[in-house]
């Protein structure tokens, strides 16, 4: 289950304490993001600031609560035909910000729009490129006839937001100046500046909970030095990716909150286990050490991940053993493994390497929170137990290509994803750029085994038997030590006294989640 | 006159196409932005369908040439990751740094031209001591901490002014910008002053080095001599004879101000060109970076010219040249 840790010193709030936290009472809520926000056009490009902003004006068929299960959304129910067809229930009463009704008509433009959009860094065609034809019986009920079978069609579906038909045509440009930022949102778009703030006000008119405020503004602070003195000031009263440094000072004060969980993303190695010689994994002879799963589950055993979530990460995030947290439907539930050094020397010994191995480990230094120290820390341990090791810190923009080119032996990364049926297929399975499987598989680990397990589950309806396809896959890959789980990153957000708020565990995070107390 | 201009603009037109292409060959020799745009996420099928989107499918020639032939009808081509206009994001940030910069430029002259003439007129004494000192902690403080340290002071401890980000923008003779308003004003001052250390302290040792030098020249001494009050012989003599020095690195100041301004406005959330290009420049979008670059080559070089032209309207000896 989600971890949600409440500062003890919020139970001792009074009247008194939200006069001195200043403007909590106000309908108003002002909130300060890291991530600036690209566009507004909901199909332009998956960002991680869209997942969050944009659901402000645009809503979804189907949503997602805060545990990842699917909800309804402007589809009330959706239900399998046949193995081709998906049918929705759209939502009666719904209608968007300029007036207009939602119906049929705005989705099948949607499901045209997405793959028409050009120049997009980070096309949402994966959504609806399943979908052959759109189906439209009633003004309120839509088939999907799709080309193969797709079970996970409505999860996808939570990627995909509703514009009105009469939209269909506007370029990503009218989205940004406003004109075309039309959706069925709790709120309406008022002034976006690019870069500064994005404005809006309640939509009064909104099919679903009433929005608690009146007026959202979101504030672009990059920098974790002027996030935190924003929420000092009282500037604004919610902050998200709160500094590791400045932790302590929130979760000491009464005058503010903090709320963390674990999210549905894994700190990981990757390791190169399909070549026979790696340039930077190296055993006496010259050959690549990590074929050998001994060797691979060696490299495991020697991590103290509790200590690196604990002093590293401020104690925020959960030890891995597997590719998504343990909450979350379709996992072996394999625990996070205790540090075994001595296992670790024993293991490498009988697989007949000893001292004689020697890694280079690469990862980012500007991309994850603490992404050079825990790359450091691994390091060490694994010296511990014999290894020569050393690091490599690359910046992103080097990073990232050269890992998708494969040059890398073994590295340290992060993944996310919103169901272990799709962690698998990206990361466990073999590569297949024609089908499109095996994209995050940057150690292109290959075992037919688990590819057969991960197509079963893949075109697999019933959703007991696809959890329990995906689970078993994923158990075999991690007896076989495919990757290594390190831990479960996690999210902070703080507010100021008198306002609750809550962490999903895909980070999603908006006005519409926090409420006075 | 006109030769000279003529040669000006020759010259900046073949600095700019030598830039883009340094920084079209290098950004391009980084690695491929879509991996580093792409959705983790996303399949090989999509990734494929995004580079040949953004057009980096082609031969990097390819792509220059692309380039050269938009720009020429004034398309400077569009972001990689807003799919905007470069010239349109551009255009939308650069009043907030050039309001920026004007305010720092306008707080270095008021505040350190007084304070060097004063420091300069009497280096000895108390006043003058102080001075000097403020001056070289002004120049050796980094900028960042010092600004960190004035929200601190300023925003968070006293709450007198807001910690960042931009204020209201108000309109006055045509023209918008966030200094026309009181709530602009106090968004403005402590980036400003934050930006205008280092021209201040320029400023300051550059009038007094220039006051010390010129009180003990004949002309002054004659001044003197004369019975012109002290107040002309600072304000008019040794004034205009020390501008020619200080309009030179103002110039320069304020060039570096408009363009490497990232550090202050990241702190200060102050959404201006500088965390525009240092975000592009992180996630390789290289139309941004090339246009962004372009324009600051010419405004470099327009800055320059103007500086060369009240040169020679300050001192009647220089022509206007180049060297040969």
């Amino acid at each position: 289950m989600l971890k949600q840790n409440r500062t003890a010193g919020l139970v001792a709030l009074s009247a008194a304490s939200m006069l001195l936290a200043g403007a909590v009472l106000a309908a108003d809520l002002r909130l300060g993001t890291k991530l600036d926000l690209e566009s507004l056009d909901p199909h332009f490009s998956t960002t991680i600031s869209g997942e969050s902003s944009h659901l402000y004006i645009y809503d979804r068929l189907v949503n997602t609560d805060a545990d990842l299960n699917l909800t309804p959304g402007l589809a009330t129910s959706w239900t399998l035909i046949d193995e081709l067809t998906w049918e929705f229930t759209l939502r009666e009463g719904v209608t968007f910000h300029d007036g207009s009704t939602f119906d049929a008509e705005d989705v099948a433009a949607v499901v045209r729009r997405i793959p028409s959009i050009p120049n997009s860094p980070s096309p949402f065609t994966s959504t609806v490129r399943d979908i052959a034809r759109v189906e439209i019986l009633t003004p309120t009920t839509v088939r999907f006839h799709t080309s193969v079978p797709s079970p996970t069609l409505p999860r996808k579906m939570t990627n995909v937001y509703i514009i009105p038909s009469e939209m269909e045509g506007a370029p990503t440009q009218a989205f940004n100046d406003g004109t075309a930022a039309i959706g069925t949102g709790p709120y309406k778009l008022v002034k976006w500046s690019p870069g500064q703030s994005l404005e809006l006000v309640r939509n009064d008119a909104y099919w679903g909970e009433t929005p608690s405020w009146e007026r959202v503004t979101e504030l672009v602070l990059a920098n974790d030095g002027a996030r935190t003195a924003a929420i000092l000031s009282g500037d604004v009263q919610v902050i998200t990716y709160v500094p590791v440094e400045d932790l302590p000072t929130f979760q000491g004060s009464s005058k503010y909150a903090v709320f963390s969980g674990a999210l549905a993303r894994m700190h990981y190695v990757a390791i190169d286990s399909a070549r026979d010689e790696s340039p930077y994994a190296r055993g006496p002879n010259g050959e690549n050490p990590l074929r050998d799963v001994r060797v691979r589950r060696a490299l495991s055993l020697a991590i103290d991940r509790a200590a690196i979530v604990d002093r590293l990460q401020q104690g925020v995030g959960e030890p891995a053993g597997q590719v998504l947290p343990l909450s979350m439907k379709g996992g072996p539930g394999i625990p996070a493994p205790a540090p075994d050094p001595e296992a670790a020397k024993a293991l490498l010994a009988e697989a007949g390497y000893g001292s004689r191995l020697s890694l280079t480990l690469h990862a980012t230094n500007d991309r994850y929170p603490g992404d050079v120290e825990i790359a450091q820390a691994i390091a060490q341990m694994w010296a511990r137990i014999g290894v020569d090791v050393s690091v490599e810190t690359l910046a992103r923009t080097i990073f990232f290509p050269k890992a998708s080119d494969f040059e890398f032996s073994i590295f340290s990364a992060q993944y996310a994803d919103d169901t272990n049926n799709v962690m698998s297929r990206s990361m466990l399975r073999s590569r297949d750029a024609d089908k499109g499987l095996g994209s995050g598989n940057r150690g292109r680990y290959s075992n037919p085994e688990v590819d057969a397990l991960i197509d079963a589950a893949s075109i697999e309806f019933d959703e007991e038997k696809a959890a329990a396809l995906t689970e078993q896959a994923i158990r075999i890959a991690m007896e076989d030590q495919a990757l290594i789980p390190v831990f479960f990153p996690g999210f902070t957000v703080a507010t100021t006294a008198g306002l609750t708020t809550q962490v999903r565990l895909d980070g999603r995070f908006n006005a519409m989640m926090v409420r006075p107390e | 006159m006109t030769e000279f201009i003529l040669r000006r603009f020759l010259q900046s037109v073949g600095v700019v196409a030598l830039m883009s292409v340094i920084v079209f060959a290098g950004i391009y020799a980084i690695g491929n932005p879509v991996d580093v745009l792409i959705d983790p996420r996303a399949d090989q099928i999509e990734r494929e369908a995004a580079i040949r989107a953004l057009g980096l499918d082609r031969s990097l020639f390819e792509q220059y040439g692309i380039f050269v032939l938009r720009a020429l009808q004034g398309d400077f081509g569009t972001s990689f990751v807003t799919g905007r206009p470069v010239m349109e994001m551009i255009r939308d940030r650069f009043p907030a740094t050039l309001e920026l910069a004007l305010l720092a430029l306008v707080l270095a002259l008021g505040l350190g031209l007084p304070l060097g003439m004063l420091a300069g007129r009497r280096p000895d004494g108390l006043v003058g001591r102080l001075i000097n000192a403020v001056s070289v902690a002004g120049f050796s403080l980094p900028s960042f901490w010092i600004g960190m340290v004035m929200i601190l002071i300023f925003a968070v401890y006293l709450g007198w002014l807001p910690p960042g980000g931009r204020g209201d923008v108000g309109a006055f003779l045509g023209l918008r910008s966030s200094l026309f308003t009181l709530d602009g004003l106090s968004h403005a001052i402590m980036p400003a002053a934050n930006l205008a250390l280092f021209a201040t302290c320029a400023m300051i040792r550059l009038a007094r080095s220039g006051v010390m030098e010129l009180q003990d020249q004949e002309f002054i001494k004659f001044a003197w001599a004369k019975g012109l009050r002290e107040r002309r012989i600072y304000m008019v003599h040794i004034l205009k004879n020390i501008l020619i020095p200080i309009v030179t690195v103002l110039g320069m100041e304020l060039g570096g101000i408009i363009a490497f301004a990232v550090v202050t406005e990241t702190i200060f959330a102050w959404p201006g060109m500088g965390k525009l290009i240092i975000d592009s420049i992180y996630v390789l979008d290289r139309p941004v970076v090339v246009g962004y670059l372009m324009v600051m080559v010419v405004m470099f070089i327009t800055i320059n010219f103007v500086i060369d032209v009240i040169y020679s309207m300050l001192d009647p000896r220089v022509r206007l040249q180049d060297v040969q």
